[in-house]
């Protein structure tokens, strides 16, 4: 039997299962150091009750265990700290940990909330140490796992099998030393009590009643008897266990990040060169995009200097791009900026946020006139905003939105076009009905000395004076309470009532005109007089 | 031997080929107009004797100077929007090139009044002089907006507007510049050689000037300086100092032009 096994091992699979016993608190440790030494579990409602979901060490020392009721567990450890469970951030941890243990093998995969496989067939001589043989290949590869994952916080169990079943069994009811080196498989896993092989409690119930309660006990048995009393399922996950029947991991499709690499053999410096070579990094980058059916919101171009230093351009665009010309238009800005030094050895081009951005003919995109997703509007807009963005600066570029109050200085935003979700939520439409507003809003307001009393008569700005021919008004407009209470008091969008006056002056000029009004200007009162402040907010002209 | 012919004798279509070269446009493309909404402005810039449309031409940079510049643009910009906004191209797509460190912001509820779509305005906040002229370059020549709004804060220079004008040639949109010192506009830059198809100065007016103040919304004194291949006529008046139009938007959004006789105040002023 030993040699069969040994014979089907030489091209066998090599699964490692990692089972994380205590993710939840570690997560929180991890987040905050000061609960480790403590005991900690997680809790969570589970049929009107609320059940310990995950315990950390030290609690697990204290004598508490996942599934015992929140009363018992403060009754047997009456310092234990208690957070609720976040399954959600468990399972996106658990992704993290997936994707780091991509360094291992390109193939891992999740096992249930708390588990790992990773095929790591052919992998383990890359982490031994040189000239050991390849069993201690595999202790090597373990050991480092274990250091690495222990060293980032988490507690771990792992161990290695043929088959991922039998990796998830040993790892979960294998002898204590967490890693388990198993050859002879049938051997290792005769040991292990039936649950491990995942069957549903009703068989694992009729197992117990015939006494049959380790892998052992079944593994004698004709599996068609065995079939015909415990079910299909057992029968099958016995095979998938011992190899007998494929059993396959399925690994999240790995993304391979969106680089493309020039190599040159003698440096260049000439800027012709420099835009000939980046010419070619983006024709291959669009390529690719274009096959993806995915656009680029940025770009990074790094060029390694022959004196070894590298230097790093970043250009953005306000809508997912990939016309290599459009591309090309935005390096053009920056490129003179490019100090190549003694010349560049390689380039590397790297889109790091790339869309989903749907195969079209550019041309008739161009005269499209909005397009999903497109924060301007106007295709050849985001295409100008690009360039402009390119020199002057992503913060730079601007756009209105309307806002929803009738505060002047809030009811319109100015916000950068590269800021995409600004644009996502639907802005409301510019109000119809306003009273004239001023094409220039003054920002901040500017405080006026102003003749007259209620009614003004003149007022000085800049230096000029200027006299009131005519006067429209007042517009009277209340703060927004609804603000003040959320952000006090002295927060800039704080407003207090102000009367809005049109005001034309004696050569014609108008000037959009407040005054605060002196209940809200003086907490005294509304009668308590003091004098009100004038500001002038926008020009007509 | 050639015998002059005189241009009475000339077919039609040939003449406006003429008058398309002549006033330094790709060759008998015919661009459009920026038409100001206002009838003597517009028959005014009209290229006689033809009598077709009136109004700014396309691709090219006209100035404007003065203290009331950017209310009549706006109120120019509006009536073409408007007109537009109907039609197949949609409200006008404009670039906006001002000073990062103005305090005077463009306000979206303003522009919406005036007709123009705020949603289709870019901004682009300019650091410094050079800055400004690059972007507003950038945008004239990308063919991407319908006009390019600059407020400088000093005139722009000759060679500058020679690049401008060509950008615009190029891209086939309108370039505007409005150099806004604070206060009236200083002699110098009345009289600054420039490359950009006219200049124009635009002076407030008082409504008091003229009867029935209410019933107007703006008033504008509006001279043009100078026009690059074109008739002199209120240029000349209006650099000797005089009155070229005066010019009103009414509270029903009639563009209406009066004349000395229902403003006889207006003389008075230089």
């Amino acid at each position: 039997m030993k040699a069969a096994l040994d014979s089907a091992a030489g091209g066998a699979r090599r699964i490692a299962s990692l089972w994380f016993l205590s993710l939840a608190t570690d997560r929180l440790e991890r987040a905050q150091p000061a609960l480790a030494d403590r005991p900690l579990a997680t809790y969570a409602e589970s049929h009107n009750a609320l059940l310990l979901t995950g315990v950390n060490r030290a609690a697990h020392l204290a004598g508490l265990t996942p599934g015992m009721s929140l009363a018992n567990a403060r009754a047997i450890e009456p310092d234990v700290v208690l957070k609720r469970a976040e399954p959600e951030a468990d399972a996106a941890l658990l992704r993290k940990l997936r994707d780091w243990c991509l360094r291992y093998t390109p193939w891992a995969a999740l096992d249930g909330p708390d588990g790992l496989f990773l095929d790591v067939t052919g992998c383990a001589h890359l982490f031994a140490a040189p000239g050991g043989s390849d069993n201690s290949d595999e202790e090597a590869l373990l050991q480092d796992m274990v250091e690495r994952l222990n060293e980032l916080g988490f507690s771990l169990r792992l161990a290695l099998a043929d088959t991922p079943l039998a990796a998830a069994a040993l790892a979960r009811f294998g002898p204590d030393p967490a890693i388990v080196q198993t050859e002879p498989l049938r051997r290792a896993l005769a040991e292990l009590p039936v649950q491990a092989l995942r069957i549903q409690a009703g068989p694992a119930e009729d197992l117990r009643r015939v006494g049959l309660r380790l892998i052992g006990d079944i593994l004698p048995l004709p599996r068609a008897s065995l079939a015909a009393r415990f079910g299909f399922d057992l029968a099958q996950r016995l095979d998938r266990a011992l190899g007998d029947l494929a059993d396959p991991i399925s690994p999240d499709p790995f993304s391979a990040p969106y680089r493309v690499r020039l190599n040159f053999p003698d440096p260049i410096g000439l800027p012709e060169d420099i835009a000939r070579a980046v010419d070619r990094l983006l024709a291959r980058m669009t390529a690719r995009l274009e096959r993806d059916g995915k656009g680029c919101r940025k770009l990074e171009l790094q060029a390694f200097r022959a004196d070894g230093d590298m230097r790093r351009l970043t250009v953005g665009a306000a809508r997912a791009a990939r016309d290599p010309k459009h591309l090309a238009r935005l390096f053009a800005e920056r490129l003179a900026g490019l100090d190549p030094g003694f010349g560049i050895d390689a380039m590397v081009l790297s889109a790091p946020a790339v869309e989903d951005l749907a195969p079209v003919q550019e041309q008739a995109a161009l005269k499209t006139d909005a397009q999903e997703g497109d924060p301007v509007g106007d295709p050849r807009l985001s295409l100008l905003a690009d360039q402009l963005a390119a020199r002057l600066g992503p913060r730079r570029v601007l756009r209105f939105t309307a806002r929803d109050s009738h505060c002047p200085e809030r009811a319109c935003r100015l916000y950068p076009v590269m800021e995409a979700d600004a644009s996502s939520h639907a802005a409301p439409a510019w109000p119809a009905w306003l009273p004239p507003r001023p094409p220039l809003l003054l920002a901040p307001p500017e405080p006026l000395e102003v003749e007259g009393g209620s009614v003004p008569q003149g007022f000085r700005w800049r230096g000029r004076s200027h006299i009131i021919r005519r006067l429209e008004g007042p517009e009277r407009l209340s703060p927004e309470w609804w603000l003040l209470k959320d952000r006090g008091q002295d927060a800039p969008s704080a407003m207090s009532a102000r009367d809005y006056y049109r005001v034309e002056d004696q050569e014609g000029r108008r000037f959009w005109l407040y005054r605060e009004t002196p209940a809200t200007a003086r907490p005294g009162g509304f009668f308590g007089g003091g004098d009100a402040a004038w500001r002038l907010h926008g020009l007509f002209q | 031997m050639l015998a002059p012919v005189s241009k009475k004798a000339l077919p039609e279509s040939l003449l406006r080929a003429v008058a398309a070269i002549e006033a330094g446009g790709a060759a008998g493309t015919g661009r459009g107009r920026l038409t100001t909404g206002f009838a003597p402005l517009d028959a005014a810039l009209a290229r006689a004797p033809h009598g077709q449309e009136g109004g700014l031409e396309k691709g090219s940079v006209h100035e404007f100077l003065g203290e009331a510049a950017l209310s009549f643009l706006l109120t120019v910009l509006g009536a073409q929007s408007s007109l537009q906004a109907a039609s197949q191209p949609g409200p006008l797509s404009l670039l906006w090139c001002v000073a990062n460190n103005r305090r005077d912001r463009l306000y979206g509820p303003g522009l919406a009044q005036a007709g123009l779509d705020p949603g289709r305005c870019l901004i682009a906040a300019c650091g410094d002089a050079d800055e400004m002229l690059w972007a507003m370059e950038e945008g004239l020549r990308s063919g991407a907006v319908d006009a390019v709004v600059a407020a400088p804060a000093k005139p722009v220079s000759l060679s500058a507007s020679r690049r401008l004008q060509l950008a615009a040639e190029e891209g086939g949109a309108v370039g505007l510049v409005l150099p806004r010192p604070y206060g009236a506009p200083p002699t110098d830059a009345l009289l600054a050689p420039s490359a950009a198809a006219s200049r124009w100065r635009i002076d407030p007016v008082a409504r008091d000037a003229v009867g029935a103040a209410e019933s107007w919304v703006a008033l504008w004194r509006v001279s043009l300086l100078r026009r690059k291949g074109g008739l002199h006529r209120a240029g000349a008046k209006a650099s000797e100092g005089g009155a070229g139009w005066l010019l009103g938007l009414d509270r029903r959004g009639r563009r209406v032009a009066l004349d000395r006789e229902t403003a006889p105040a207006l003389g008075a002023r230089s």
